[in-house]
């Protein structure tokens, strides 16, 4: 638990955080022509309920997926501190991440209704194996309480957000196989980065655990995300637009503000390693600001790049 | 190897990979041809629409034909197959007039694209009013344009909030690191 006084303002933040990325996911969505809209009247209409729920539904997942990695990281000891009691939590996370991934495949059968048979579809058959993954994730975080399970904990963790890439713009990249790879890449070291900076938050607001070595011991692998994301974003994003539709295509657009979100991180990231990392005592308050900051801008970047999935890239 | 070496491996990785991609071809699937095509003057109704893709398509699915009077013809099962939708028409005199289809389909990345098309079934009667008139308002989707300009506002106004938020906590932080170190 998470010490009563540190309560309130953790769970301001929470609301206000979720709140700035739906927002942000919306308007990305009805800027960029990804949101849902009315077909000409004598088409089938499922509405504009499932729509949304498939639209925003992925958001949530990502914020589950991003928890049960982070926390799974803990458990694996790679940082120290509480990891049966992280392994439990991510455990939790797993079954969330389970659960909306069901959700999204049954607002994708009230879209379908009945038309054709749900697997038939790539992206139904891509959100069961996530659902079925996280859910052994799960189980296995909540049955086997050993320490040596935690690597194969986190490897599935891991492993859990990779299928959806698959279904998404990948396949009709000029270059499926390079786009598909750099894409997992992508999104593996953000989750890497932004989960473990969340469980790093979680260890010192609960006061457990050696925290001030952990911080030290995560700052080179964040380092080593930072680079990891931007090089595989750049190869992801020739997968589907030239440099010059950066700037004359909303897809282009949300791109470079992702990139400048990026460089937004970076600064706050060499922060925690000049007044944070570098000092003796490691002050917590100092280090409880600058990630509080961090994890609000990976938020906005996490609502931009669910925006992005959902955007018609130029033809 | 140092960390200046290891640096300039990656950039050097990074920019051989963008120059080994080729540039994109194309994105979501489009339509490539109709049967009717768009615009065509047919002497009677054809018995089935057929549309072809520029990559496969799936379901969720929809193609209707609505004359000129609004009302929707009677059709045939829908079949959604590789890159080709299909619809079958029910046999039916043809009234003269222009007729409007219109078609939504599922792109291979599972996102939903549409348009439409007309055709117009000749006749003797002169008064025959055009498509926009009997579906005022429907949109072909969204071509994903974007003003230059916007982009780079945006992008300046953003980097901007965000290099003065960096700057405020970095007062706050130095400020922290002492009281809470000393």
């Amino acid at each position: 638990m998470i010490r009563s006084g540190a309560r309130a303002p953790v769970v301001a933040w929470v609301a206000s955080t979720s709140a700035a990325s739906l927002i942000v996911l919306v308007l990305v969505l009805e800027l960029g022509g990804g949101a849902p809209a009315e077909p000409p009247a004598p088409l089938p209409d499922p509405g504009r309920v499932p729509e949304w729920a498939t639209a925003l539904l992925p958001l949530l997942g990502w914020g589950a997926a991003i928890s049960m990695v982070g926390l799974a990281l803990i458990a694996s000891g790679l940082f120290g501190g509480p990891r049966r009691d992280a392994a439990r939590r991510a455990g939790i996370a797993a079954f969330v991440l389970s659960g909306l991934a069901l959700l999204q495949l049954g607002a994708y059968a009230w879209e379908l209704n009945g038309q054709a048979p749900l697997l038939d579809s790539v992206q139904a058959r891509g959100l069961l194996a996530q659902a079925i993954i996280a859910m052994l994730v799960g189980l296995l975080a909540v049955t086997v309480q050993s320490d040596r399970a935690d690597p194969a904990l986190l490897m599935a963790a891991v492993v859990a957000i990779v299928p959806p890439l698959l279904t998404g713009h990948a396949r009709t990249a000029s270059n499926p196989a390079l786009t598909s790879v750099a894409l997992i890449i992508h999104a593996i070291a953000a989750t890497v980065w932004i989960g473990g900076l969340l469980g790093l938050c979680w260890m010192v607001l609960r006061e457990q655990g050696q925290w001030s070595t952990a911080v030290r011991r995560f700052s080179p692998l964040a380092l080593g995300c930072v680079v990891a994301v931007a090089a595989s974003g750049i190869i992801t994003m020739l997968g589907h637009l030239s440099f010059g539709d950066l700037l004359t295509s909303s897809y282009g657009a949300v791109i470079v503000l992702k990139a400048v979100l990026l460089a937004g991180l970076a600064g706050f990231g060499s922060l925690q390693r000049r007044y944070v990392i570098a000092r003796s005592g490691t002050p917590r308050r100092a280090f409880v600001l600058v990630a509080g900051c961090e994890l609000l801008v990976m938020a906005l970047t996490i609502a931009l790049a669910t925006g992005l999935a959902q955007t018609p890239p130029p033809s | 190897m140092s960390r200046r070496a290891v640096l300039g491996v990656a950039v050097a990785l990074v920019v051989g990979a963008s120059l080994a991609t080729p540039a994109p071809a194309s994105a979501h699937a489009e339509l490539v041809s109709s049967e009717p095509a768009n615009g065509a003057t047919l002497d009677a109704l054809p018995s089935e629409i057929v549309l072809t893709f520029s990559e496969n398509v799936g379901n969720p699915a929809g193609l209707s034909v609505v004359s000129a009077d609004g009302t929707v013809l009677e059709a045939g099962e829908l079949e959604v197959i590789d890159d080709t939708m299909r619809l079958p028409l029910a046999v039916a005199p043809a009234t003269p007039g222009h007729y409007l289809v219109s078609y939504n389909v599922t792109s291979a990345d599972g996102h939903p694209i549409g348009g439409e098309l007309h055709f117009l079934v000749a006749g003797s009667s002169g008064a025959v009013p055009a498509p926009e008139v009997l579906l005022p308002g429907v949109g072909g989707g969204d071509d994903g344009g974007a003003d230059a300009a916007v982009t780079v506002v945006l992008a300046v106004l953003l980097a901007a909030a965000l290099a003065a938020a960096v700057l405020a906590t970095r007062r706050v932080v130095r400020r922290l690191a002492i009281d809470d170190t000393a």
